[in-house]
């Protein structure tokens, strides 16, 4: 159970971090700020790098960072950390385990393979073993299952094809539902307005693999436009990009239409009408960033949205992704895959909830205040 | 217009404003004809959606085989019904889980207010940016040796994504009321916290709480068919069907029925469901309709 | 700085507003007319539904299309504003006319900083960028009590109700307007702030020799600032006048019972308000068939239910819709 003592240790850790006082703050977030991009640093510069980089950073996140980024670095790297133990522990409490698949491996041997991959019986030590893996050696540890390779070497290549996949589908679907979403809602009533929704109702009710295969028979099978599947030029990209975008567009055009139409009945813009503005400025300048707010908001989630859907849009696509090593790793119990992929998503979904954020509070100046 | 006639309650001209909102009527009409047809056409008909017959694979629709034969020669028809039962299933049971969870958290920490409330939702927006489903994956993944056949685990593992939502809406509605007039004469009588949330608060909430529950399903029937598409179902489903169908997708002969009818059901079941969701809400509180 | 011979009067002709919707249709506005010369301030007086703001409102055509439709006359000088393209009528707004509204805390546009607010109104109507047109902005500010250059990067969630509707006023003078209508503009804000901004007000209509239309439901404010008052209700001018003769001697019992309802520091204390029973009628814009303030009426007679009764001007000057003698009026009972 002293698995279960340390989680309770850790999330009580990460509610303390709420109360922590301001100057300390400050000290501490810059501090872990430093860490963090020490960490990443080494993958690209090696150790001596790494450190400088960390030194640097520290100073730089102390003197010039807000004070709410600070707060947040403070929260969301040990939560970080914790959600990596508790992928760990939920990796060690499910039935099976990395040696046991193979030629019946006598009690020796399996020893002999757990010290030397470092995957020790208990999941506190594994864990232990792990980090310091990561933050001394700089590494994510060996594969158990592909020979002789680490895990970065595995994911490394996969990454920037998730990335820009995700990064497509995120600007496809912001700027698709943006402009849809604020059309309809100042052409409310009408027939763009109904057309537009209807649009965005269907979005929303199709999961993306049935859109992407709808796609593949019409653009691919029937029309010959488009490749199939698989990766390779920017045709590759359409559809899976699309099909990933296409229901967080719709979340995104129903919340941009209700916002604006919200905005416009503001008093604030008939005030903008009774000083003589066109209608181009009282829209363009007053009511759209007050419209954009509740799809800010949203789009922390929509990113996760995202990402949740490019594992089945991967696999639906033959696209070499982050996804299926994920899976394999899962399938395969193995221990470092499936925590070098955890790690990767969540800190990436982490810094772009902290972007939003601070998008957030750059929108709405009332929200500005530093608290003391 | 009787001056007679006793006045309506809130709940009785909601009713009346959901019946006259046609498109919320014909999606509940379709979403109770496809209920019906998955759970009793199948022992009606004598269905068995596993009957392998090699010989009769592929075939198109026909009048015998009304959806077609799948790569097995299996009856797509009686798949698609029984896949039905479980796609629908899962959605209301993982919604149950949710609206539980989802509304006992946000009651307790709307009603309490204050340090308690601040530290219960910093976890909620925490956990709500996270790739939730990346955790169900794991745990469904992981479990899948000892799942088959068991759906508990599949129930709880998805109601445990979407009870975030409700535990905010439930919380904020919570908060608002807490500071009702009605609320504080209750108080203020002696009555006991609970009795105050079960008797006065809630049941001014139930009207948010059925409204988002009916939005809710479709997103957990989504989520599970992403599972059965990756082949972590654990029975048959409407998502299994779809990537049985993708995965003899071809240019040479595209058969295209088996992916149309698991889809076309799919659709219109969630499409019927965001329906009749957006028409409850609109039929509580018309006020907020845009 | 200005002078008293170019400026235009504001003349409302026979203005008729009406709001069509698929549930119903409300007449807003029945055949009102006035003037509003250089240099006045008027009060435009009524309950709740009267009319007052819509007619405010149709001045400057803000009412949201399709549904508010606007007939009937309003010129400005030589100008006729109803049915003027939108095009011309942005010319007008904020320039020539402009107007401030009741609520300052959302009046101003929370996400932007006040010099932009202010700054784009001069760019739009003067073409004045930069530096002239802070110089200004500054100067106005100044001229509306909120001195200091750090203001103009303030956004209005920094400043108070008060300073809000000040920053309002401000922003509407930057073009030297001939016409200021002003909706209740200091019913949301409590009594001292008030009386401040009558000042400024007044101040204001001195110096620049501004006419101000200004609807308010209060009596007192308007005893304190106009020198013309309308009375309308239900849709109609039932009254007109100077404020000091409509005040203490109101010629339409609908203006005595108002005022019989206010509380007045010379009553003597002991005395009962008296409140006006009923409710206003329902506007559908079906015909007339009787005085609109009839079923209200304490003094209604049987002449009140056959017609309604024009509006018609007295031996000095005022205007009234009844057809009680005004030698009755004055008696009091």
């Amino acid at each position: 159970m002293s698995e279960a003592i340390t989680l309770v240790l850790g999330l009580a850790l990460l509610a303390a971090t709420a109360w922590t006082p301001p100057r300390h703050t400050r000290l501490l977030g810059s501090l872990l700020f430093g860490l963090v991009v020490a960490v990443l640093l080494r993958f690209v510069l090696g150790p001596l790098g790494g450190v400088l980089g960390g030194v640097l950073a520290v100073g730089v996140a102390h003197r010039l960072l807000p004070a709410l980024v600070l707060r947040r670095v403070l929260f969301l790297v040990p939560a970080l950390v914790l959600l990596v133990f508790s992928t760990t522990l939920l990796m060690y409490r499910a039935p099976g385990n990395p040696f046991a698949n193979e030629r019946a491996t006598s009690a020796q041997v399996e020893t002999a393979l757990r010290a030397q991959y470092g995957v020790p019986k208990n999941a506190n030590q594994f864990f232990r073993i792990y980090m310091r893996r990561l933050l001394v050696e700089g590494t994510l540890g060996p594969s158990i299952k592909v020979q002789g390779r680490r895990v970065e070497e595995l994911i490394g290549p996969a990454f920037p094809v998730s990335m820009a996949l995700g990064l497509l589908a995120l600007t496809l679907s912001v700027g698709f539902g943006l402009s849809l979403g604020v059309l309809a809602g100042l052409k409310r009533n009408s027939a763009a307005d109904y057309s537009s929704m209807a649009v965005a109702l269907v979005g929303i009710s199709l999961p993306s693999f049935v859109i992407g295969a709808a796609e593949m028979i019409v653009f691919s099978l029937w029309l010959g436009w488009l490749p199939v599947a698989g990766w390779g030029s920017y045709r590759h990209l359409v559809m899976p990009a699309i099909a990933l975008a296409l229901p967080s567009s719709a979340v995104i055009a129903r919340l941009a239409r209700s916002g604006t139409i919200e905005i416009m009945q503001q008093d604030f813009v008939r005030t903008a009408r009774a000083k003589g503005l066109p209608e181009s400025w009282v829209i363009g300048r007053h009511a759209l960033r007050g419209a954009i707010i509740p799809v800010v908001s949203y789009l922390g989630p929509a990113a996760a949205a995202i990402m949740t859907g490019s594992f089945v849009v991967e696999v639906l696509f033959a696209i070499p992704g982050m996804g299926q090593w994920f899976v394999k790793g899962a399938i395969n119990r193995d221990y470092s895959v499936v925590l070098g992929t955890a790690i990767v998503y969540f800190g990436l979904v982490i810094l772009f909830n902290l972007l939003v954020d601070l998008a957030y509070a750059w929108l709405d100046p009332r929200l500005r205040q530093e608290r003391a | 217009m009787s001056q007679n006639a006793a006045p309506k309650g809130p709940f009785e001209l909601a009713l009346q404003r959901l019946l006259r909102n046609r498109v919320a009527v014909a999606g509940a009409v379709v979403l109770v004809l496809i209920a019906l047809c998955c759970v009793l056409l199948p022992s009606v008909l004598h269905l068995d959606p596993n009957r392998t017959q090699p010989a009769l694979r592929n075939l198109a629709p026909s009048a015998r085989y009304w959806f077609g034969t799948d790569s097995l020669g299996r009856d797509l028809f009686a798949r698609v019904m029984v896949g039905g039962q479980t796609s629908l299933l899962v959605g209301l049971a993982s919604t149950a889980v949710s609206v539980l969870v989802g509304v006992s958290y946000g009651a307790v920490s709307g009603f309490y207010g204050g340090k308690v409330d601040e530290a219960m939702m910093r976890l909620v927006d925490f956990l709500y940016g996270l790739p939730y489903m990346f955790l169900v994956i794991l745990i469904m993944l992981l479990f899948s040796e000892t799942a088959r056949g068991e759906m508990l685990p599949v129930f709880l593992a998805l109601g445990l994504v979407q009870w975030l939502t409700m535990a905010r809406i439930v919380r904020g509605q919570v908060l608002t009321l807490r500071r009702q007039e009605f609320v504080l004469a209750a108080e203020l009588l002696g009555a006991s916290d609970a009795r105050i949330l079960l008797r006065h608060v809630l049941p001014n909430v139930v009207g948010v709480i059925v409204v988002y529950a009916t939005l809710m399903v479709p997103s957990v029937i989504i989520l599970e068919s992403f599972l059965s598409f990756l082949g972590l179902g654990v029975a048959l489903s409407w998502g299994q069907l779809v990537s049985d169908g993708v995965a003899v997708v071809n240019p040479v002969r595209a058969y295209w029925w088996l992916l149309l009818w698991p889809s076309a059901f799919l659709g219109a079941t969630l499409l019927s469901l965001n329906f009749i969701g957006d028409g409850l809400r609109d039929a509580l509180d018309p006020k907020a309709r845009t | 700085m200005t002078s008293a011979q170019n400026r235009d009067t504001l003349q409302v002709r026979d203005l008729h507003v009406r709001f069509v919707t698929r549930e119903r249709t409300v007449q807003a506005v029945s055949g009102v007319s006035f003037d509003l010369a250089p240099g006045e301030i008027v009060g435009l007086v009524g309950e709740s539904g009267c009319g007052k703001s819509v007619t405010s409102l149709s001045i400057l055509g803000l009412h949201e299309k399709p549904a508010g439709r606007v007939e009937g006359s309003i010129r400005l000088g030589e100008q006729e504003l109803v049915g003027l393209p939108s095009s011309e009528l942005r010319r007008v707004r904020g320039n020539r006319i402009s107007m401030i509204f009741q609520d300052p805390l959302t009046s101003l546009n929370p996400y932007l900083r006040l010099e932009a607010q202010l700054g784009e109104v001069l760019e739009l109507h003067l073409g004045m960028k930069g530096q002239a047109a802070r110089q200004r902005m500054l100067e106005m500010l100044q001229l509306v009590g909120i001195p200091g250059e750090e203001r103009l990067k303030a956004y209005p969630h920094q400043l108070s109700g008060g300073q809000r509707q000040r920053v309002c006023i401000a922003m509407a003078l930057l073009c030297n307007p001939q016409v200021l209508i002003a909706d209740e503009p200091t019913t949301m804000l409590d009594v001292t702030i008030q009386s401040q901004i009558l000042e400024l007000l007044r101040k204001l209509r001195q110096e620049r020799d501004m006419s101000i239309l200004f609807i308010t439901h209060d009596l007192g404010v308007v005893a304190e600032l106009c020198d013309r008052v309308i009375v309308m209700y239900a849709g109609r001018v039932v009254e007109s006048g100077n404020t000091a003769d409509v005040l203490e001697r109101p010629l339409h019992p609908y203006t005595e019972a108002l005022l019989k309802s206010t509380p007045r520091v010379e009553v003597k204390g002991g005395g009962t308000l008296q409140p006006i029973g009923g409710l206003p009628p329902r506007l559908t814009g079906a015909e007339v068939t009787e005085c609109t303030f009839a079923p209200r009426c304490p003094r209604v007679r049987s002449g009140c239910r056959d017609g309604e009764p024009s509006l018609d001007a007295t031996s000095d000057g005022r205007l009234r819709r009844c057809i009680v003698p005004v030698a009755e009026m004055l008696e009091r009972p």
